[in-house]
């Protein structure tokens, strides 16, 4: 991931050279005994390694394990094979939550990274206002997630929601609509809120890798004659290719694990509609008492998200390697 | 003639850009205005002012007199409120201070050394990012209510603390990198032990990547909702759980959610704008660095 943000690392064709000459600069160091230097490094990582480990390694090992094994409070689990993977396809909507879910993390993504791209290609204007609006674009993502459902969920309250009345004073619409139980306006609702929350850290680090476009690039194409928006397809889409990759890739895992937006507002929407795979396996685990089918749903979802890796990893690594 | 008129446009194309940023900002700020603004008004000045004709701002909006009501009947008919408020508070200040401290022990050996297994360590990092919580919190959940850890303080903070250290050690690590290697070596030549060295030398040129670590942690854990959510009950409840079961309760007055949740941004909007150019800074260097 070294320098991935650099539009000038993805011109220049040698990630290798300038690896090799980072780890060149770093053998220069203080010349003592490797092995007391191993046992420091080691020492000072243990720490956090060990907590990782335990809290996060050890339970994700045994939760894999754990969902091939039928779990009920109070009795002793059954090994039961792949049977909970299989039950986890006859729970009622799943084959909806999971289409929802990837439907949910597609749309999410591809408009985060629009409106984010946007409001990077102002922010990096130099106008006036940059400080002020870059203060401002911290509240949404300063703002705990559920604070910011409780605030969507106030604007498309039925009766007294802004939503509906200004569209009804405006004439639009005729009646109160209640939009959180409507399937579709539901979801875009969790969409939108999400998209709310995730914009700010999307426009910044797009900003940031608008910063490091040289600007004589710019002015060479203006001089050769193109258009402004000719400018933007030709020169700053292609160099910020690597920062969208890895705002892709952590939007997409970040929508994959989207729950409190779906607890708050729709609590799974109008009779599962918007239950996306994380709410399900909640729900499953903690509210129907079904632990190993909850647990496979949960492994479901990093399979997922595995894949999502995987492809996004090999289509970088196409990328740089045709250059 | 055509100089002006060139200049011309581009004055235009710099006033609707002007336009485009001020009417982004404003969209961004209005779901939040809304929130604040209704937190003020009880239920009947809400009604009243949707109802015959909507005001986009509220006309009566204070006709009781006391601005605070909401917040007032909230800390004191709801007992909760004050506990889970402070409960969120230890628990945020617990995490930072443990992560930030670990993240900088962490960090050091994997920015200064070139063992074997730097990178592959640095990959598990990443990759513990993309844990979905649900497959940890399951077992975790069994674990600690065998160990009677369940709906503890202690139980949430050591959770966070290992959820959130990945990321703050990638962070922290491209801090250090920006620390050059000779002031370092000076040090250890006059003798200091590499614990020193860390201390004296690193973490002051450091500072800004601390602080910056030390923000997102705490942001981060105060908001955390689905790892509290499962983990604690009663005694251990954070505010943002008692936010959220609070709003899908049975006849509930929105305007005393709404204002719950003015009171749970206030800490972290203070904190946001505070270190508002440390916070961008460390989201930049995280990524392009690491």
């Amino acid at each position: 991931m070294g320098g991935l943000f650099k539009s000038s690392h993805y011109c220049s064709n040698s990630n290798k050279t300038k690896g090799v000459r980072k780890v060149k600069a770093r053998k220069k160091k203080v010349g003592k005994l490797s092995l007391s230097r191993n046992i420091f490094a080691f020492n000072m990582m243990a720490p956090a390694i060990l907590i990782i480990a335990i809290v996060m390694g050890f339970p994700t090992l045994y939760g894999f394990i754990m969902s091939f094994f039928k779990w009920r409070l109070g009795k002793t689990p059954q090994f039961i094979g792949f049977e909970n993977y299989l039950k986890m396809f006859t729970v009622t909507d799943i084959f909806h939550s999971i289409w929802i879910t990837i439907l949910f993390a597609i749309v999410v993504t591809i408009l985060t990274i629009v409106f984010a791209l946007f409001i990077a290609l102002l922010l990096n204007m130099e106008l006036k206002g940059t400080n002020l609006a870059i203060a401002l674009l911290l509240i949404p993502w300063a703002v705990p997630p559920v604070v910011n459902g409780v605030m969507w969920k106030w604007i498309f309250n039925a009766r007294f929601g802004t939503f509906n009345n200004v569209l009804i004073s405006l004439g639009i619409l005729d009646n109160f609509r209640i939009w959180i139980k409507e399937p579709w306006p539901a979801f875009l609702i969790i969409v939108f809120s999400t998209l709310y929350k995730m914009l700010p850290l999307a426009a910044f680090l797009l900003s940031a890798s608008l910063k490091t476009i040289p600007k004589n690039l710019y002015e060479a194409a203006e001089i050769d004659g193109m258009s402004p928006i000719g400018r933007f397809f030709a020169i700053t889409l292609p160099l910020i290719r690597p920062a969208m990759v890895i705002i892709f890739i952590l939007l997409s895992v970040a929508t994959f694990k989207a729950f409190d937006m779906i607890f708050v507002i729709t609590n799974g929407g109008p009779g599962n509609f918007t239950a996306l795979l994380n709410y399900m396996s909640y729900i499953t685990t903690f509210r129907n008492m079904k632990f190993g089918l909850g647990a496979a749903m949960a492994f479901f979802i990093s399979f997922l998200i595995l894949i999502i890796c995987i492809f996004y990893y090999r289509t970088t690594y196409r990328e740089v390697r045709y250059d | 003639m055509a100089g002006l008129l060139f200049r011309r446009k581009k004055r235009l194309f710099r006033i609707l850009f002007y336009f485009l940023l001020y009417s982004a900002m404003f969209v961004i700020l209005i779901p939040f205005i809304i929130m604040v603004l209704s937190s003020f008004m009880s239920e009947h000045e809400i009604y009243l002012n949707n109802y015959p004709n909507f005001h986009i701002f509220p006309n009566e909006w204070n006709t009781s007199g006391e601005l605070f009501a909401n917040y007032r009947g909230l800390l004191t008919s709801q007992k909760r409120v004050m506990a889970s408020f402070i409960n969120s508070l230890k628990i945020a200040i617990t995490t930072t201070i443990i992560v930030t401290v670990f993240a900088c022990l962490a960090a050091y050996p994997l920015s200064r050394t070139n063992l074997k297994g730097r990178n592959t360590i640095l990959f598990m990092f990443l990759f513990a990012t993309m844990v979905p919580t649900m497959a940890i919190l399951i077992p975790l959940y069994l674990q600690f209510t065998k160990m009677g850890l369940y709906d503890t303080i202690l139980a949430v903070i050591i959770v966070l603390t290992a959820y959130l250290l990945p990321f703050s050690i990638w962070v922290m690590k491209a801090f250090f990198d920006t620390v050059p290697d000779s002031l370092e070596e000076a040090a250890l030549i006059d003798g200091c032990t590499r614990l020193e060295a860390l201390i004296k030398v690193i973490i002051p040129l450091a500072l800004p990547g601390i602080g910056a670590v030390a923000v997102f942690v705490f942001i981060s854990s105060w908001a955390e909702f689905l790892i509290p959510l499962v983990l604690t009950r009663m005694d251990a409840q954070v505010f943002t759980v008692y936010i959220g079961l609070f709003v899908n309760s049975e006849n509930v007055e929105i305007s005393k959610v709404l204002a719950a949740g003015v009171i749970s941004c206030i800490p972290v909007i203070a904190l946001a704008l505070g270190f508002q150019k440390l916070i961008v800074r460390g989201l930049i260097e995280g990524a392009v660095k690491g």
